[in-house]
């Protein structure tokens, strides 16, 4: 038997963006089913209706009622036990080290683009589709990554793990436009949708305070504040609860005649190193596990434009390639570069790939599938 | 084997299945309706409760529902009037809808007392008991008739549960 139709997953959260992905390929002529992942449980009621978790009632609800109205099946698909061990363990465990972690990179990488397309394969999809900003374009030569056209809505920062087999079945329709034209296109559809606020926080942090979070998983690792020469400057109740340009919540008793920010975690000796905001900037990073999006590193170092967080400005730097690593040499400092965040390279507005800041050339091997110490 | 002890089977498996379905529900989800004419968990949990009570004790044992002696009525906010059976059953989709909320935790203490009665209620019957029919109002009605409808009732509400659990949280979930 042969499909008259190609056949897609559309990973759908029940916001506009993944919903109007289905329609838009519903439009085009694709056979689309909605799946909605099932990422995370809140255990108990106690969760204020203002600050509502990820995989909610409504949000499946909302989805189940996009594909009714769009006359397609929906499917929810339970991916709790593989986002707990490849996202919420790697928060953790990265936040117990003194870094701080994208979850969205992990989640990109291990639960959408792993186990969901090979769970669509199993449906026998062609293709799965996600809600993101960014855009694939093929040619002969393969798939390249691309920005989306809003570029306040950009998300291509958050896909630079995608590899072209990965790639080869992904389907980005959302990028294609801005954030007002999705908007307007759910209400000409008449979507539930339309006007649904956009997510910002970490879905699995609902009230957005990941200390809380943290705390509540693994043993805090208290320390000494310290100055860029040693000198200690207070006690801090823990590596975990800080991050590099933090200002805030320091909780150190008294003034300082110029305000202190966070500019080295240090997970072995439990120092918390503070500077001032000059000390915050740098030209260098290094990075580990490096993805090229296109599957070939290059060979001689190049010219790139880079992103060292998700809302950071595109800074110009040479790349220099090494053997799965890689040395970011940027033009004008850079504030705050972060150990655990991303780094990702441009060659206009297309992703060359990226990988993971380190502090160090030779960083230590980014441990998987360990779970850290969890709390009594 | 004996029709007893297949009861007993069916039961201990549709007790652990029950537990099964509804381990780690939110209040949200317990409410969730898949469509406006559905019925949501915490109904279907408290009428399996009540037509099991009802059928061993009105029926079976033609004596007074747990529910009636311990006063459940109270202790789960549901003081309300209900037409008989008072089980939910008959009930339309307002009715449901507008159930007063309850600690689910009391219902599920409920559930297992009348469980536990059930337990004791087959374990006293012998073979003989299972042809009469205890109830004059429908004489043609044994207990064995009453026995096996009940399983088949509470399984076939087990994948109602099971089945609003999976549109939420997706298989195995």
């Amino acid at each position: 038997m042969t499909k008259n139709k190609q056949k897609v997953i559309v990973a759908m959260s029940g916001g506009v963006d993944s919903s109007v992905a289905a329609v838009l390929l519903k439009d085009a002529g694709y056979d689309v089913i909605g799946v909605t992942m099932r990422l995370w449980s809140v255990k108990n009621d106690a969760v204020s209706k203002s600050s509502k978790p990820c995989c909610s009632v409504e949000d499946i609800d909302d989805a189940r009622r996009v594909c009714q109205k769009l006359n397609i099946p929906h499917y929810v698909q339970n991916f709790e036990k593989e986002f707990q061990e490849h996202v919420i363990d790697y928060f953790c465990q990265e936040y117990d080290s003194g870094r701080t972690p994208h979850p969205c990179l992990a989640c990109n990488d291990r639960i959408k683009f792993d186990f969901l397309l090979r769970r669509a394969m199993f449906l026998d999809a062609d293709y799965i589709a996600t809600g993101h900003y960014a855009r694939i374009r093929r040619n002969e030569n393969g798939a390249q990554l691309c920005k989306a056209v809003d570029p306040s809505k950009d998300q291509s920062y958050v896909l630079f793990t995608l590899s072209q087999k990965e790639i080869d079945k992904l389907l980005l329709p959302v990028g294609e436009y801005t954030k007002s034209e999705i908007r307007e296109i759910a209400n000409k559809s008449g979507l539930t949708v339309a006007n649904k606020p956009d997510s910002q926080e970490i879905c699995f942090i609902p009230d957005n305070d990941y200390r809380k979070f943290i705390s509540k998983r693994i043993e805090p690792k208290p320390g000494e504040f310290v100055d860029k020469n040693g000198n200690v400057i207070g006690d801090h109740p823990g590596v975990q609860f800080f991050t590099i340009g933090q200002r805030r919540k320091l909780g150190l008793q008294g003034n300082s005649p110029t305000p202190y920010y966070v500019t080295n975690i240090d997970s072995k000796s439990y120092q918390v190193t503070l500077g001032d905001e000059n000390d915050l900037y740098k030209t260098k990073l290094w990075a580990s596990k490096v993805n090229y999006v296109s599957g070939t590193s290059p060979i001689n170092s190049m010219k790139v434009t880079a992103k060292i967080r998700y809302k950071s400005k595109d800074a110009a730097a040479t790349l220099t390639p090494h053997n799965g690593w890689a040395e970011i040499n940027f033009e004008e400092p850079q504030r705050a570069i972060t150990p655990g965040q991303a780094v990702v390279f441009y060659n206009d507005d297309t992703v060359i790939g990226g990988g993971y800041i380190e502090t160090s050339p030779t960083p230590a091997p980014v441990k998987t599938n360990v779970h850290v110490k969890i709390k009594a | 084997m004996s029709f007893k002890n297949i009861i007993r089977y069916a039961c201990t498996e549709y007790e652990d299945e029950l537990k099964r379905t509804i381990e780690g529900l939110t209040g949200q989800e317990r409410r969730f309706v898949p469509n406006q004419n559905s019925h949501h968990v915490d109904f279907i949990v408290w009428h399996m409760a009540r037509v099991e009570d009802t059928w061993i004790n009105t029926f079976g044992k033609q004596g007074i529902q747990i529910w009636d002696e311990q006063n459940w009525a109270i202790h789960l906010n549901l003081n309300i009037y209900m037409d008989e059976p008072r089980s939910g059953w008959g009930w339309d989709i307002n009715q449901v809808s507008s159930m007063p909320s309850f600690d689910f935790e009391q219902l599920c203490e409920y559930l297992e007392r009348v469980r536990r009665c059930t337990d004791k209620y087959v374990e006293s019957l012998n073979d003989s008991d299972m042809n009469i029919c205890p109830d004059e109002d429908r004489p043609n009605y044994s207990t064995a008739q009453m026995l096996a409808h009940l399983v088949v009732e509470q399984s076939q509400h087990i994948g109602q549960i099971s089945y609003i659990r999976g549109m939420l949280r997706g298989i195995d979930g």
